[in-house]
């Protein structure tokens, strides 16, 4: 078991050894760059992923597509309808925390 | 303050525990009730295709949310604050509605048993055999781990209960049902555990509300909490809480209070003490600057005990909580708590959940029982509805925690204290019934997703490889239901083993977040792009685990200590590359082979779109 643990161990230090000074410099300026990010961006960010899904699913889908199947025209059975209200509340969410 | 929580609940009355039983009878009359339907493997894998909506959408919400979940997303919000709740919205509603409209109508037209079983179809069966290996081993071990760390940790902590006849008794409850109805009877006995599990939530979410007056008080009493610190200083010798607290005053820093804590399992940190500071203020650094604050007391603390021990041996902060941001759900990219917002937003929200929640065999496989496809989106999203609600009933009770009990040295106490300290008896035993209803609709469906990936894409490919022959219905069904029998059993048996072998949990968690991100490339792209080759598949696949590998070992790449939400982003982008460049250098698929497993194919196809409009009209 020892013995296994010691090769993991020497295994760990060969990837740090040869892939770390090159991934150092891709994600070493990444890493600085978001830092100093503006922290409203998350927000807008956050928000922005959640508004873009609602847009998607009511714009950018057919309604054919959505509604396949569905029991009946109604509006209560129209998915685009049950993706605003299940996603609304969390945008109010992420915008008061 | 703990052990007075202990002692309230160890005292469950006649009452609690009539309610325990007679539930725990209830679930398995209802559970075995529907083997009369199972002919088939259709009515033992895919309950017939007969689900509504509302049971599907039920039924995902309560299979995710185990036992451990409701106690340690609590204790996480208790020590890191709300932003524990991300797992629970960015990290599943917008996933749950990708998987509804992109991921679930192409497994629902298939006809599919298994996401493994999909993806040999787009692919080919090397991809199937290698995805249903990993999701096979990984589904056993966490049935074995469910099993005893609710045991264990749960019922023997807290109630004082014998672990193994707890773990014999759930495995003999959910191993006779999930045998008997398959996934109908999983389904319709998570709908109930479901109620049981919002009633016991809410009930536990107000009586915290009302005992800490409400959200405003809420806040400002978390706000005006002193900082605590876990520390530790591994020497041979007793360290005395004197000698700790004059050398952290010699930092700096106004003890308040000390608490010698118990020595950890695994013989780690035999001096370890819970510390309560005035403030951390430091001269130095500015105070709005609270990452840079946190890091110099680490460092001023960590120097000052290092002078405690012998020489050569480990001291040092184990944990350090202040609450200024325990109300942000949003922390920055370079915070040292878990959850920086990046991580969040690409790695748990865009690889992560989306991964999860359509490439999960124990969640998708509900929507392969739907009775139209309307349903199985419609369980999806209405399952995203539902779980946006569970972390008002487990973190932010978490949080009343820090204002109601704040001097807890581990935060999965939290749960506990709390039940103990404001449930009166009734409500008590109905909140560890809808605990024991998360532990066990969690097995069942684990267990019967598992008999479902070892039938049809481990045993079924290797009889077929055998024989040359398919499995038909009726041997599918013989299979599963062995599978069933022989997993519970074996979960059961090796359950305390796993629940102590820390290793292997970590092993096969580590094992499976390196596969998340490379599924979700080759899933991703097999479902949007025609072009993706059998080829581009496998390789996206093989070399985006061997780039998270490499990701996970390189030390400091990324700010976190533990970084699977940044390593889960940047292995989907890579594995999306190589899966495109692989593909346009090899052979394109077939049409014949990819019709109707292909997004483009049915939004652009005007026959068939024809025929959808007229369906819908």
């Amino acid at each position: 078991m020892e013995e296994g643990l010691g090769i993991l161990g020497r295994m760990t230090e060969a990837i740090n050894r040869i892939f770390g000074p090159v991934l150092m410099r891709i994600f070493q300026p990444t890493n600085e760059f978001l830092a100093s990010a503006y922290m409203p961006w998350a927000r807008i960010v956050a928000v922005g992923f959640f508004v873009g899904t609602m847009v998607w699913v009511f714009v950018g889908l057919k309604r054919s597509y959505v509604n396949l199947d569905a029991p009946s025209k109604h509006v209560w059975h129209d998915l685009r309808f049950w993706t605003i209200i299940s996603m609304l509340p969390h945008v109010i969410v992420y915008l008061y925390f | 303050m703990e052990s007075t929580a202990q002692e309230a609940i160890r005292g469950l009355a006649g009452i609690d525990v009539a309610i325990i039983l007679m539930y725990m009878a209830g679930v398995f009359v209802l559970g075995t009730f529907f083997g009369k339907y199972v002919k088939s493997a259709g009515d033992f894998f895919q309950a017939s295709r007969a689900l509504p909506f509302w049971a599907i959408g039920m039924s995902i919400v309560v299979s995710d949310i185990g036992a451990m979940d409701f106690v340690a997303v609590a204790g996480s919000a208790y020590t890191d604050g709300i932003a524990v709740a991300n797992f629970d919205w960015i990290g599943s509603m917008p996933a749950m509605v990708f998987a509804a409209f992109i991921f679930v109508p192409y497994y629902w037209r298939s006809g599919v048993y298994t996401i493994p079983e999909f993806l040999g179809r787009r692919y080919n069966s090397a991809v199937q055999v290698i995805h249903a290996t990993i999701w096979g081993i990984f589904l056993l071990t966490m049935l074995s781990l469910m099993l005893w760390v609710t045991g264990d940790q749960l019922m023997n902590t807290v109630l004082g209960w014998n672990p193994k006849v707890v773990v014999w008794t759930m495995v003999f409850i959910t191993g006779v049902y999930t045998f008997s109805g398959g996934l109908s009877s999983v389904v319709m006995v998570d709908v109930v555990q479901l109620i049981i599990m919002f009633v016991g939530g809410i009930a536990l979410l107000v009586l915290s509300m009302w005992e800490v007056g409400g959200p405003a008080n809420l806040k400002e009493r978390v706000a005006d909490t002193q900082p605590r610190m876990v520390v530790v200083c591994d020497s041979e010798r007793a360290v005395s809480n004197e000698a700790v607290k004059d050398s952290i005053e010699k930092a700096g820093f106004t003890v308040l209070g000390i608490d010698r804590l118990e020595a950890k399992k695994d013989g780690d940190g035999r001096n370890r003490f819970f510390v309560r500071l005035e403030s951390i203020e430091i001269a130095e650094t500015q105070a709005e600057d609270m990452a840079k604050v946190r890091g110099k007391t680490k460092e001023l603390v960590t120097k000052a005990l290092s002078t405690l021990g012998a020489e050569g041996n480990q001291a040092g902060v184990e944990q350090l909580r202040t609450y200024e941001s325990h109300f942000t759900i949003l922390l920055p990219h370079d915070t040292d708590k878990p959850y920086p917002w990046t991580g969040i937003v690409f790695g748990l929200g865009i690889v992560l959940a989306i991964a999860y929640m359509s490439g999960n065999q124990a969640v998708v496989q509900r929507t392969l029982g739907a009775r139209s496809e309307w349903d199985a989106k419609g369980g999806m999203l209405f399952g995203g509805f539902l779980k946006s609600f569970i972390p008002l009933m487990v973190a932010i009770p978490g949080l009343c925690a820090v204002a109601l009990i704040p001097n807890l040295a581990e935060g999965d106490r939290a749960v506990p204290a709390m039940i103990g300290m404001l449930l009166p008896p009734g409500l008590k035993g109905l909140m560890f019934v809808a605990l024991l209803a998360a532990l066990m609709s969690s097995v069942d469906s684990t267990l019967n997703s598992s008999s479902t990936i070892w039938t049809t894409d481990l045993y079924g490919r290797f009889f077929h490889l055998v024989t040359g022959r398919s499995l038909d219905g009726r041997q599918a069904l013989i299979v599963g239901r062995i599978f069933t029998v022989v997993f519970i059993l074996l979960a059961g048996a090796l359950a305390p083993w796993v629940g102590r072998t820390e290793t292997i949990y970590v092993f096969i968690q580590t094992a499976l977040s390196m596969f998340q991100g490379p599924t979700l490339a080759i899933l991703l792209l097999g479902i949007v792009w025609r072009r993706a080759t059998r080829w581009g598949g496998l390789a996206g696949l093989v070399l985006g685990v061997i780039f998270t590998t490499i990701l996970s070992n390189v030390r400091g790449l990324f700010p976190s200590d533990d970084p699977f939400l940044f390593v889960a982003w940047w292995s989907f982008v890579f594995s999306c590359i190589v899966t495109v460049v692989v593909s346009l250098l090899t052979r394109p698929e077939p049409a014949d082979k990819i019709r109707g497993l292909v997004w483009g194919q049915v939004m652009k196809d005007a026959e068939l779109q024809s025929v959808l409009n007229e369906r819908v009209s």
